[in-house]
Order: C-alpha cells, then structure tokens, then sequence
C-alpha cells in the first residue's frame, strides 16, 4: 500500500467532513475508505493478532461517526481518528479485564530470534524475507513502542501529533521513539554505523 | 568517543528541528563521521520499520458492513431517546415539570390580569366554619380609602372545602 499523498488526503478529508457535516451521512464513508486500512494496522500495533481487530475498528469508525459533529478540526482528522480508535482499545482492554499499563509499559516483549543469518539494516529492504524479519522484530516490540514507530516512521505524525493521538506528553513521544528505535536496532542486529564505529 | 550531538540526530530525522538548528546540525553532519555513520543507520531503521508496518488491506466490504451498521444504528438509537422518555423516572421528572410549568403559567397569568390584585390570606378554622359568622366579612374586601383593596381573606377548613368548593 502506497501513503497517500498527504495534502491530497487532507483536502479530500476536509471535503468529505464538509458534506457529512451538511447532511449527507454517507460522505463518511469516504473517510473510511481513507482510513480503514491504516486504523487496522494501528489496531494491530496497540493490541497485536486479535480476533476482534474488525470489530473494534467497526467500532472505532461508529464512534467516529458519532463524534464527527463536535470535530472541531484543531488537529488533523488522522490524529482524531487515531486517538478515538486507541480509547476504543483501551476500552476493549478493560472489558477484557486487561487494565491498560499495556499502553504505558516498555518493556520488551519476548524476543523473538530473527532468521538466520541477521541481515545488516543496508541489506535489501524491499525483499519479502527482510520484510518479514523486520515485521518479527517489530511485531517483538511492546504496544506502546509498536504505536509511536508506526505514528512517525509511517504515517509520519510530528510529535506533537502523536502525543495527541496518544494522550501522552511531546517529551514521551521523544522518548518513547528514541527507545523505539534503538529496540528495534538492537532485534535487528548491529546497525552498520554502529559496527563502524566498534571497528575503529 | 560518543559525540554529544548524537541524541539530536534522532530529532533531526524527524524533522522536529527549528530551521537554525537544522542548519547546524548539517554543518556538523560533515564535519563528524559518528553522526553521518549514526544518520544513516536511523535512516535505514525508519525506512525498513515504515515498510514491515505498511498497512495491509482490511477485510473486504468493510465499508459497505460499517455503513450498513450505521444506518440500522440510526433509527434505533432515535427509538431509544423516545422510549426513554416511558422510564418511570422520566415519566416522573418529565410530570413534574409540566406541572410546574402549567402553574408558573397560571400565576403569570393571574398576575397580568389583575395588577391590582391583592394579597390572600386564609385562615382556617379547626372546627366547621358557619358561612354566616365567617365568610360575610372573610370575603369581603377592606378598602383603604383609595378603592384598592388591601388584602383578600378567606376562611377556611375541611368541611368548607369539601361541601362548599371554596379552595
């Protein structure tokens, strides 16, 4: 799946936002075709395989829906959708019984060995086994690190986005990515700047 | 040794520099190869990261369900606000104040009819009141000289109340 071009995405979101707001509920259906793929992803980074992901992201977009009126357009529609969607989760956690320090907790899942041998990061990225061992690697990391990786290195949100979507500080984000990224160094193995730098 | 400026390679990455900073931080960027060697392995985790997290597609007609959802949700949860009002505790709340409000109607009602109105005073009386020691001087009003009257009495009790209507 290719990112949409930001500022296009915007202007059709806006557009649509428009006329739902004007009465014609089904311009919402646009915005979730915009965004049903990205809210499952970030469905899957919060809570990892689930059973339910489509029932809560069917129940993320109706409490969009719902909400979509007092939208008041101070932040980007993506970061609104995202923070609803992270509340409906951690409202599924609750039911579950689950409390929610799964959002806040760092600490590493257990890690899982990546294939053999461990490709450097300069490796081939585009071939479907990197891709698979960085998704293992990924999928490795806690919840909350999973989240703040996919908000910036994909959907590319600033920090301050981010901690919106997240309802945590900037200064969290900062360090909740900074933690992130060297995770998942570390379950991808040596990065080559790293193994330079050993060698001098 | 770790150069100091490594923790902001990651802000730099990410765009979340001020531009003077930015500036800076390229000039540094030539000048120390940790950096450079660092930028580029960061570069390299954001890219392969971005690409294992792509999103991949939801399930089919995921759209057309949720709307159909929506649509069947809408009607109900109209049903909903109307059925709520046949609660006993809403019926009640709801009751009272259309009581209040029919009363507060009345009186303002009665007030701007007669501005000149006066005001009640009842007396009651513990035994059965006699219409003829009672009600000829409790009915009628005391004029103070300029016609207007100063207070309207009634007597009263259960008996009068229930055989003669007066309250």
């Amino acid at each position: 799946m290719e990112y949409p071009d930001r500022q296009k995405s915007e202007s059709r979101e806006n557009a649509a936002i428009g006329r739902f707001r004007n009465g014609e509920t089904a311009a919402f259906a646009e915005l979730a075709e915009l965004y049903k793929d990205r809210i499952h992803r970030f469905i899957a980074c919060i809570l990892g395989p689930d059973r339910e992901a489509e029932d809560i992201a069917q129940e993320a977009f109706v409490q969009m829906y719902r909400s979509l009126g007092s939208f008041k357009g101070g932040s980007s529609f993506g970061t609104w959708a995202y923070a609803v969607t992270r509340n409906v989760c951690r409202r599924r956690l609750r039911a579950r019984g689950r409390e929610t320090p799964l959002f806040d907790r760092e600490e590493e899942g257990p890690r899982r060995e990546p294939p053999d041998p461990a490709p450097s990061q300069d490796a081939a990225l585009e071939s479907a086994e990197t891709k698979a061992l960085v998704r293992s690697a990924v999928d490795g990391l806690p919840p909350i690190h999973r989240a703040v990786i996919f908000l910036s290195c994909w959907e590319g949100l600033s920090y301050a986005e981010i901690a919106e979507a997240l309802e945590i500080p900037v200064g969290t984000v900062r360090s909740r990515l900074h933690n992130a990224m060297l995770a998942l160094e570390r379950r991808l193995g040596p990065a080559p700047g790293r193994e330079k730098r050993k060698e001098q | 040794m770790k150069c100091k400026k490594e923790e902001a390679v990651l802000d730099y990455l990410f765009g979340e520099m001020p531009a003077g900073e930015r500036a800076e931080m390229k000039a540094h960027f030539a000048g120390c190869a940790g950096c450079r060697r660092r930028l580029e392995a960061l570069k390299g985790i954001k890219a392969a990261a971005a690409s294992a997290l792509e999103p991949s597609p939801a399930p089919e007609n995921f759209t057309e369900r949720l709307m159909r959802r929506l649509a069947a949700e809408e009607p109900a949860s109209a049903a909903g606000v109307f059925h709520n009002l046949f609660r006993p505790a809403y019926a009640l709340a709801f009751a009272a104040l259309a009581l209040c409000v029919l009363f507060g109607v009345r009186e303002l009602k009665e007030k701007a009819a007669s501005p000149y109105a006066p005001p009640r005073a009842i007396y009651l009386t513990d035994g059965p009141a006699v219409p003829g020691k009672h009600l000829g001087p409790a009915l009628s009003f005391k004029e103070n000289g300029g016609g207007k009257p100063e207070a309207e009495k009634i007597i009263t009790d259960a008996c009068l109340t229930a055989n003669c209507g007066l309250l």
